[in-house]
C-alpha cells in the first residue's frame, strides 16, 4: 500500500494536487482513499462534483455520537476514490489537531483499510506541521512518504522549509520521510531554478511540475479534477506522470 | 439521569488497570500524567503498592510540556531513572493529559527504547474507560512484546490470564495456584501440572514461556483479548472460568442460591466470576435434582458477548441498576453491598459478594 501525505503552505494548491493525483491513480487502475485533514473540509471537492462527504467532526457535532459505519462519513468520488474529510471544530474554538487524531482513531475502529483494501492512500494536510495533530498523518502506520507542494514564491518556500525541518526532526520517531517536492507553478521569475536550488540544498528532488493552467480552474468550477474533466489536456499528463513516478519509486523505497 | 450517581462511587479508570498488570514484573512503570493519576493508582487502586517493591513514576507533566510537546524531556527523565534503578522493561501508561494532546505512544516507545536499550511497552489509556479496559490492553502488550516463539505446548503447563487485584482482591500467587489446582481436580478446570500466573507474583520469564502453555484459563474479562491473541499466535486453547474456592463465603452464597425452587437470581460482579458462579449453581441444583434457577449475570465492567447468556447485561448508569432491581423481580441478589445503597426498596434476599474494583 502506498501512503502519501501532502503538505505545503496554505493556498498553494495542495488539495488541487492531491485530488488530481488521486484521480490519476484511479485512472491507472488503483483503489484510492483520499483523506482531507483540514478544518475547511474542501480537499475532496473536485472528486465529488463539488459535494464532499460530511466531515467526521461535523458528524460528531451534529449527532453527538461517533459514526458507526464508513457510509456515514465517506463518499465515493471519481474513479471510485473513497473520499473522507476530517473537518474541524467551529472556527476559533477547540483544537483542530486533536480532531485529526480523533478521526484517525475512528477510521481505525471502523476498519477503513481492511474494508476498502486500498492500493493508495493520500492525506491532504493543512499548511505546516503546526502541532502534534498535524503530524498525525506521518506517524508510524499512516503515511510513509511526504510530498511538499510549493511554488517559487518566498513564503511558499519558507513554509516548505518548515515542513522539511519538522519531518527531519521526527527521524528518531520513525515517521514518514520527505520523498520530494511538487512544483506548482505561479509563473514568477526564475521559478524552476529557485525551487530546484531549494531542493538541492536539502538533498531533495523536484518529482513533479504542474504548470499554471486555466484548465484546472475551469474544471474546479465544475467540481472536477482535470483528469476527469479534461483528460486530454497537457496538465492531466503531468499528474499521471507524477502518479506513475510515485508508484514506481515509493514502492521501491519502501521495499 | 445519564452520568448521575448518588450512591455508587466512580470506578477505577483504565490507567489503574494497566498499572496493575505491570506492577510485579520488575519494570519501570511511568504514568504519563501531571501527578494526580499516579497518586490515585498508588494510593487507592493498587494494594500491592504498600507491600511490594514496584518502580512507578509520574511523568509530572506541566502546562508547558503539553503546549510544547516536550517528549524529549520525558524520554531523558526515563533514561536517567533507568540508569539508577535496575529494571527489565519500561512501561508507559497514558492518562487524560496525553490523550487530549494526542501523544504518539509508538514514537515514545521508539525514542525510549533507543535511549535506554530496554524493551518498551505502552498502554494508551485515556482515563475515560474503566480499569478492565486498561488491564486488557496491558496484558495484550505484555504478550506481544515478550512471548517467545514456541516449539509446541508443554504437557500440563497452564497459563492464568487476568489475575490482578481489581478482580481477584488480595489473593496471592500461591493461593491462586492452590485454588486452580483444586478446580482442576474437581474437573472445573482442565488438568494441569504447572501454572504460569502471569503478572501475579511471577516474573517476565513466565510471559516469555506463554507460547509453551497447553491451555490458558482466563480469570477475568481483561484477560480475554490476550488469550485470543495467544490462541491466534500459538493455537493455545483457553477457558474462561473462575475457581470457586476463591469466592469468599461461597458455601453461604451457594446455600442461599439452592434454598428455594424456581427462583430468579441476579449475580453482579466481573463477568467471568459471575458466569462461573452461575455454572456452579446449575451444577449443584442438577446434582440435588432441583429445578434449574433463572440466573442473570450483570456487570458494570466488560461483558464479552462470547461469554454472555440470554438476559445477561452490562450496567452503565445508576438508573440502569435501580430499574433492573425494580423491574427484574429477583428473589435473590448476589452483589457487592455497595450497590444495595442505591436500591433501598428491594424486598428480596441479598447475599454480599465483594468486588475489589467496587468497594476494595
Amino acid at each position: 500500500m502506498l501512503k502519501i501525505a501532502v503538505y505545503g503552505k496554505g493556498g498553494i494548491g495542495k488539495s488541487t494536487v492531491t485530488s488530481n493525483l488521486a484521480a490519476a491513480f484511479a485512472v491507472l487502475g488503483k483503489k484510492v482513499i483520499q483523506i482531507g485533514c483540514d478544518p475547511k473540509a474542501d480537499s475532496t471537492f473536485n472528486l465529488t462534483g463539488g459535494e464532499p462527504p460530511m466531515p467526521v467532526m461535523n458528524f460528531m457535532r451534529e449527532y453527538d455520537r461517533e459514526p458507526e459505519s464508513m457510509e456515514e462519513i465517506s463518499r465515493t468520488g471519481f474513479g471510485g476514490v473513497v473520499c473522507i474529510e476530517t473537518g474541524g471544530p467551529t472556527p476559533g474554538l477547540g483544537c483542530a489537531g486533536r480532531g485529526i487524531i480523533t478521526t484517525f482513531s475512528l477510521l481505525e475502529d471502523l476498519e477503513l483499510f481492511e474494508q476498502v483494501q486500498p492500493d493508495v492512500v493520500l492525506y491532504d494536510v493543512l499548511g505546516d506541521v503546526v502541532c502534534g495533530g498535524f503530524a498525525a498523518p506521518i506517524r508510524e502506520g499512516y503515511a510513509d512518504h511526504v510530498l511538499i507542494v510549493t511554488s517559487g514564491e518566498k513564503m511558499a518556500l519558507y513554509a516548505a522549509n518548515n515542513i522539511y525541518t519538522a519531518v527531519k526532526n521526527f527521524e528518531d520517531r520513525s515517521y514518514a520521510s520527505v520523498h520530494g517536492i511538487v512544483l506548482n507553478h505561479r509563473n514568477i521569475e526564475n521559478e524552476t531554478e529557485k525551487v530546484e536550488a531549494f531542493a538541492k540544498e536539502r538533498g531533495l528532488r523536484v518529482v513533479g511540475e504542474i504548470p499554471r493552467s486555466q484548465e484546472i480552474n475551469t474544471c474546479e468550477d465544475r467540481g472536477q479534477t482535470v483528469i476527469e474533466g479534461m483528460p486530454e489536456a497537457a496538465v492531466s499528463e503531468c499528474f499521471l506522470q507524477l502518479a506513475r513516478h510515485l508508484l514506481e519509486e515509493c514502492v521501491e523505497e519502501k521495499a | 439521569m445519564k452520568g448521575l450517581r448518588l450512591f455508587i462511587p466512580p470506578f477505577a479508570p483504565d490507567q489503574s488497570g494497566a498499572a496493575g498488570v505491570f506492577c510485579e514484573l520488575g519494570g519501570l512503570t511511568v504514568i504519563v500524567d501531571a501527578g494526580g493519576c499516579a497518586g490515585n493508582i498508588c494510593g487507592f487502586d493498587e494494594p500491592r503498592w504498600f507491600s511490594s517493591r514496584s518502580a512507578i513514576f509520574s511523568a509530572g507533566l506541566r502546562d508547558m510540556d503539553a503546549i510544547l510537546g516536550r517528549d524529549d524531556k520525558l524520554v531523558a527523565k526515563i533514561a536517567d531513572v533507568s540508569r539508577k534503578i535496575e529494571s527489565n522493561f519500561v512501561a508507559i501508561i497514558g492518562t487524560p493529559v496525553p490523550a487530549v494532546i494526542g501523544t504518539d505512544y509508538q514514537a515514545l516507545k521508539r525514542m525510549i527504547g533507543k535511549k535506554t536499550g530496554l524493551p518498551v511497552m505502552a498502554a494508551a489509556c485515556d482515563g475515560t474507560r474503566l480499569y478492565d479496559d486498561g488491564a486488557g490492553e496491558a496484558f495484550l502488550e505484555l504478550f506481544r512484546t515478550f512471548a517467545e516463539d514456541s516449539q509446541g505446548p508443554q504437557k500440563g503447563l497452564t497459563g492464568l490470564i487476568g489475575a490482578a487485584p481489581m478482580d481477584l482482591g488480595r489473593i496471592g500467587r500461591q493461593e491462586l495456584i492452590r485454588a486452580c489446582t483444586g478446580a482442576s481436580r474437581q474437573g472445573q478446570f482442565p488438568a494441569a501440572e504447572e501454572y504460569l500466573a502471569y503478572g501475579l507474583g511471577g516474573d517476565l520469564d513466565e510471559i516469555r514461556r506463554a507460547g509453551q502453555a497447553e491451555h490458558n484459563i482466563v480469570l477475568s474479562p481483561s484477560g480475554l483479548a490476550a488469550a485470543r491473541y495467544l490462541k491466534d499466535r500459538f493455537g493455545t486453547p483457553f477457558t474462561a472460568a473462575y475457581p470457586m474456592e476463591l469466592i469468599p463465603e461461597r458455601e453461604k452464597i451457594l446455600q442461599e442460591a439452592l434454598r428455594r425452587e424456581n427462583e430468579r437470581i441476579l449475580i453482579v460482579h466481573q463477568q467471568i466470576l459471575a458466569c462461573s458462579l452461575r455454572d456452579e449453581i446449575s451444577r449443584r441444583r442438577e446434582r440435588a435434582g432441583a429445578e434449574s434457577a433463572r440466573v442473570t449475570a450483570a456487570s458494570w465492567f466488560m461483558m464479552d458477548p462470547a461469554c454472555m447468556q440470554e438476559g445477561d447485561l452490562q450496567l452503565q448508569e445508576e438508573d440502569d441498576w435501580t430499574e433492573l432491581v425494580r423491574e427484574g423481580g429477583y428473589d435473590l441478589i448476589i452483589a457487592d453491598p455497595l450497590f444495595m445503597r442505591a436500591v433501598p426498596d428491594y424486598g428480596g434476599r441479598f447475599v454480599p459478594l465483594t468486588h475489589f474494583a467496587v468497594s476494595g
